[in-house]
């Protein structure tokens, strides 16, 4: 149960990486969190790349406003406070950042 | 004790994460039991002959060689990363053991503990 972050764009180097890693070998109950510039990943455009991702997805949701993508992002993704964040990363068993 | 991860996942002269990371493995192996994974560009951490001096920054990669001595001797690559990269385990500064990209989650799983940098 690890709870994966990714605060780089859909294209960065870490954001490539970290989906690599979750097609490959992510496990029943691994959750990707979507944050800072993250997010990008969650807007419409990036649909066929969303549904490769095995995991469930999260946004959060001042990360989304803050880029004008409220209205953009995927129905498949969960857009969630600072609270819910907090509450996530006490359900998984550990924080793994890709940074 | 817990069982510490840190994973080096950025290249080496480009910012501080790199030695900053080494830096915190080397604080963490006296208090824990420290593994490290490198994954990414970070493996470019590890190439033999580089010679970051005439840019004014410091040539850590020699330290690598001193993890053995801080008890740290399980030091882990992801296999696809190097060949992605057609760097050979022969062109690294130290041994390390190579897992599969598919294993990678569960492997994170069985520490206690992950630092990324």
């Amino acid at each position: 149960m690890i709870l994966h972050t990714l605060n780089k764009p859909p294209r960065a180097p870490a954001a490539i990486a970290c989906l690599e890693v979750l097609t490959a070998s992510s496990e029943d109950g691994d959750s990707l969190l979507l944050l800072e510039d993250g997010v990008y990943m969650a807007d419409n455009s990036n649909e066929e790349l969303v549904r490769q991702v095995p995991t469930r997805i999260y946004a959060l949701d001042l990360d989304i406003e803050a880029r004008g993508l409220a209205h953009r992002v995927l129905p498949s993704i969960k857009v969630i406070s600072y609270a819910d964040f907090v509450q996530l990363v006490v359900e998984h068993k550990m924080t793994k950042a890709w940074i | 004790m817990k069982r510490i991860l840190f994973t080096q996942s950025r290249p080496p002269h480009g910012g501080i994460n790199a030695q900053e990371g080494l830096d915190a493995i080397l604080m963490g192996s006296a208090f824990a039991e420290c593994a490290v994974l490198f994954q990414g560009d970070g493996v470019y951490q590890l190439l033999k002959h580089q010679q970051p001096e005439r840019l004014g920054t410091k040539n850590f990669a020699s330290t690598f060689g001193a993890l053995a001595d801080y008890g740290v001797d399980q030091i882990f690559c992801i296999d696809e990363d190097l060949a992605k990269r057609q760097l050979g385990t022969d062109e690294l500064v130290i041994p390390t053991i190579p897992i599969k990209q598919n294993t990678v989650c569960e492997f994170i799983s069985a520490f206690d503990l992950v630092l990324d940098f």
